[in-house]
């Protein structure tokens, strides 16, 4: 035991367990293709954001920063900003730069967008610029990410004639999960445009050569093209604001909106999105890994029936993880995010099974540790930043989504689909195994 | 340097130097470039990770929650005690306090978190975003000292205010005002230690020789730190430094205010170990310690001269980079590759000084590139213009190596494995070693286009072990 049990305090965050917007802005960036991302502020936020992005991809990533100094916080940032584009563009050759605002330049009140238009008509054969607003003193990476998406399409997107490829717009996933999706597309023979796609990006094979932006990503014609999409799916179930919602609202694309394809259910509407989109019967392979899947919670429910779990990490994933756990049989004692969750969880869950949950909104770890002599769990399934309350508490751990920093090969950790929805069920079903093996005393190698 | 690839940008050439390509005068010791990708950090990040060891303080974050989330459990830093240190405490600013400024909410953090977790001293941090709204954090750290009762220090460390150097000086000066506090006699033959963090409990090993030694160790700064024996360090005779970069300053303001000689050194590598004991054992100029010394380095280099030699062998001829924080380091691993056989053929830091730089080049042989606050594009460039075998760096600089199929050794924060001392030197060739001769380079494409290369290097180190 590392640390003692924690207080919280209503005029702090100890231990956080959410990262500021320009982390999510940086991530959506990576996935567009030949796209360099850039964060307007002090050099700290684009270097920090670099180190707890490689630590959990295992992977480079290069941000370039506008580097404020003293004089930029005072004279404002753009003299600097144009310097940091020409100085990214020499090295990089980028199509594209993705700026993302720090709160340094939000507060200063630098207008990113002007210097952004500004530098494009000046520079008509440049890389196009475009501009998020990230300021870390707002919402959190998840609320960064989709902004991010959602400034993408609202700066490229047109109104076109040709495409009509199916957009999806994953919430922040591992790169494995978005290789399943377009095995998805690929089964179901969608046209698909992942909007972002780092499945490469951040997850890619050994290199021949050194590669200043990595291959991959959202091709940017695509995203032009998004307009004339033939439909849209939004992965996330904190849509309110969502690119596809922006898409659906300018040009009409028909929207779909199955959730985050984590267990049966979930991943049924997804599937049945793309039929309907295909106009195709959901293929074989698809029936079969469900019926593993459900042979699977068959086989293993008696293990997790009734384990008082606490789920914590990002909106999406906290939000889709809860109705997993109900799903399989789970008991969800508390359900907490860095982020906001309290309506939409309450939106999507039966009032009555909603009333018995401990949702918290704006959680942090000592909030997590000061409830858990009430709620007594047995089961902590998070991020990776929950292993001091594992620790402590002795409680067992099951690390999922972002960020995992503790153990390796987080890129290839699969949590949606049914294969996800298995691999995810398994590690599930083995940790609370483990748990209870630890626990005889004289030990016992069939359970 | 001469004939620099086109994407290498102009304004970064001063900061680049191939020795024996003609004069050198290193330009360093400036901010970064806009858009160059620097390794390095904000002000911020340097005042953090300084002060972070200090494990029975209280270290408040005063800004938004990135700034706090990045550096909660940054250092591998060991504490023999309380682990206050390894929490993250922000004032977690809102949009609200942004604008109707966020003094009153810092207030209420520290009185209920110094109420909750009764820190020895509590250490503020200021951000960007409290230096550009203007909170007074000076005024609430005296307001909250006076009702708390304990030491609550500003650091003003607002990213924007310089470089990663920036925020170590303004650490200095934070851990200045502890020294003193309380009143208490010279503790003869005794010593602080400066600048060791104590990553891997790197601090210990060095402990264990002065106390072999018979010198007293008023201090640790900031390693395994605490509160009241930094109070206390002026009691101490002479201060040694480790990381000069970090802590000169500290030294210098001791030895202006309390008299308290300096001396540098390094326990990275046999030689630079033994050099900074004798140092210490020279100044006390004391028959017994002197004594304790001589015994002491002769027993430990005995004892690991024949592990070191198996490790040696599969080091040698091998071609390393080395990327790291500060230069003295930088000169230590120069030397302690040198002695596994291993040339260092890039050698660059975050924060070197002038000074530094002429010491390194002297140390490095003809060919050997220089870079100060380099990046990505030039650390790629030169690992493969290099033909490097071994990349020694940070978290942020190993996916440059292994996406290469280059080895690595982390010599940085989140280092496990302990590589001061004797002992370190052992584990920082078994560390070197290890990766070096793994098996799994052979399916490394770029690593196997130079495999011929690679064979003729073991073939001249073949001969090279067969010669008397």
């Amino acid at each position: 035991m590392t640390t003692s049990k924690l207080k919280s305090s209503p005029y702090a965050a100890i231990n956080p367990c959410r990262l500021c917007a320009p982390l999510g802005a940086s991530i959506v960036f990576r996935g567009i293709e030949n796209t360099m991302p850039l964060i307007h502020g002090s050099q700290g936020c684009a270097t920090y954001i670099r180190r707890y992005i490689i630590s959990h991809f295992r992977e480079p990533i290069d941000i370039a920063s506008s580097s404020f100094t003293e004089e930029t916080a005072i004279f404002g940032g753009e003299e600097n900003l144009t310097k940091a584009i020409n100085n990214v563009i020499k090295q990089y050759s980028p199509d594209c730069i993705g700026i993302a605002t720090s709160c340094l330049a939000e507060t200063i009140g630098d207008d990113v967008e002007s210097a952004a238009r500004n530098y494009m008509s000046t520079n008509p054969d440049g890389p196009k610029l475009i501009v998020t607003h990230t300021p870390s003193y707002c919402g959190s990476h998840t609320s960064g990410y989709h902004g991010t998406v959602k400034s993408i399409v609202k700066q490229l997107s047109k109104k076109g004639v040709g495409g009509g490829k199916c957009v999806i717009l994953p919430p922040l996933l591992s790169p494995a999960d978005l290789r399943l999706i377009k095995y998805y597309c690929s089964l179901f023979k969608i046209d698909s445009t992942i909007l972002p796609d780092y499945s490469e990006t951040l997850d890619s094979g050994v290199w021949d050569e050194y590669q200043r932006l990595p291959e991959g990503g959202t091709p940017i014609d695509d995203i032009v093209n998004a307009g004339s999409s033939c439909a849209a799916i939004d992965l996330s179930y904190e849509n309110k604001q969502s690119a596809g919602l922006h898409l659906n609202s300018t040009f009409g694309v028909p929207l779909y909106t199955p959730g985050m394809p984590i267990g049966i259910e979930a991943t049924d509407r997804f599937c049945s999105a793309l039929a309907k989109i295909s106009g195709n019967e959901i293929p074989s392979q698809l029936t079969q890994e469900r019926k593993r899947v459900i042979d699977s919670y068959i086989d293993g429910h008696k293990y997790v029936n009734g384990i008082k779990t606490v789920i914590f990490g990002d909106e999406d994933m906290v939000v889709a993880l809860s109705l997993f756990c109900l799903e399989i049989g789970l008991k969800p004692v508390i359900c907490a995010s860095g982020g906001f969750i309290n309506e939409t969880l309450g939106l999507l869950l039966p009032q009555s099974t909603f009333n018995s949950l401990k949702v918290i909104d704006e959680v942090d770890f000592s909030i997590i540790e000061e409830m858990l002599p009430d709620y007594k769990p047995e089961l902590f399934i998070g991020s990776g930043k929950g292993f001091y309350s594992s620790q402590k508490t002795g409680i067992p751990l099951v690390r999922v989504g972002f960020p995992i920093h503790d153990r390796f090969g987080a890129s290839r950790m699969m949590h949606i689909g049914y294969q996800g929805t298995l691999e995810l069920f398994d590690r599930i079903v083995n940790t609370i195994i483990e748990s209870k093996q630890n626990a005889i005393p004289d030990g016992c190698s069939y359970i | 340097m001469s004939a620099a690839p086109n994407s290498f940008l102009n304004e970064r050439l001063p900061q680049i130097h191939e020795k024996g390509s003609g004069e050198f005068k290193m330009s360093c010791d400036k901010a970064s470039l806009a858009g160059s990708v620097s390794q390095r950090a904000c002000t911020f990040c340097g005042s953090r990770v300084v002060l972070y060891p200090i494990a029975d303080a209280l270290h408040v974050v005063h800004g938004p929650i990135g700034c706090a989330a990045y550096t909660w459990d940054i250092r591998g830093a060991q504490s023999s005690g309380p682990q206050l240190h390894k929490n993250s405490f922000c004032t977690d600013l809102h949009e609200k306090e942004v604008i109707f400024g966020g003094e009153i909410k810092l207030k209420n953090a520290l009185l209920q978190l110094i109420e909750i977790y009764k820190p020895k001293a509590a250490f503020v941090y200021s951000t960007c975003i409290a230096g550009i709204i203007g909170d007074d954090v000076g005024g609430i750290c005296r307001n909250v000292e006076n009702s708390a009762g304990i030491p609550v220090i500003p650091v003003h460390s607002e990213g924007f205010k310089g470089t990663k150097k920036d925020g170590y000086r303004v650490a200095c000066e934070a851990l200045f005002k502890l020294v003193g506090m309380i009143d208490t006699p010279k503790v003869p033959l005794s010593i602080n230690i400066l600048g060791d963090f104590n990553i891997a409990g790197e601090l210990w090993i060095i402990k264990e020789y002065f106390q072999k030694m018979g010198v007293s160790i008023v201090a640790t700064i900031t390693g395994d730190g605490r509160v009241d024996d930094i109070k206390r360090a002026h009691s101490a005779q002479l201060n040694i430094v480790q990381c000069s970069g970090s802590m000169r300053y500290l030294a210098k303001l001791m030895k202006d205010k309390y008299g308290i000689p300096f001396i540098n050194a390094s326990f990275f590598g046999i030689e630079d170990t033994a050099k900074a004991l004798y140092d210490t054992a020279d100044f006390f100029y004391d028959e017994s310690i002197t004594k304790n010394t001589t015994t002491l380095i002769k027993e430990e280099i005995e004892s690991i001269q024949d592990t070191l030699s198996e490790y040696r062998k599969q080091c040698f001829g091998k071609r390393a980079a080395l990327y790291v924080g500060g230069a003295f380091k930088a000169i230590s691993l120069v030397k302690a590759l040198r002695l596994l056989g291993m040339q260092t053929v890039l050698a660059g830091t975050q924060t070197g000084n002038q000074t530094d730089y002429d010491d390194l080049r002297k140390i490095s042989d003809n060919g050997t590139v220089i870079v100060d606050d380099s990046n990505p594009v030039e650390l790629s460039h030169f690992l493969m213009q290099k033909e490097v075998d071994l990349l020694i760096g940070g978290v942020k600089e190993r996916p440059i190596a292994y996406k290469l199929g280059i080895g690595f050794c982390d010599h940085n924060h989140e280092r496990k494995i302990a590589l001061a001392g004797f002992v370190g030197m052992v584990n920082f060739a078994k560390e070197v070693a290890g990766s070096v001769s793994s098996p799994v380079w052979k399916f490394a494409p770029w690593r196997q286009s130079r495999v011929k290369n690679a064979e003729e290097m073991r073939e001249i180190s073949d001969r090279k072990e067969v010669e008397p």
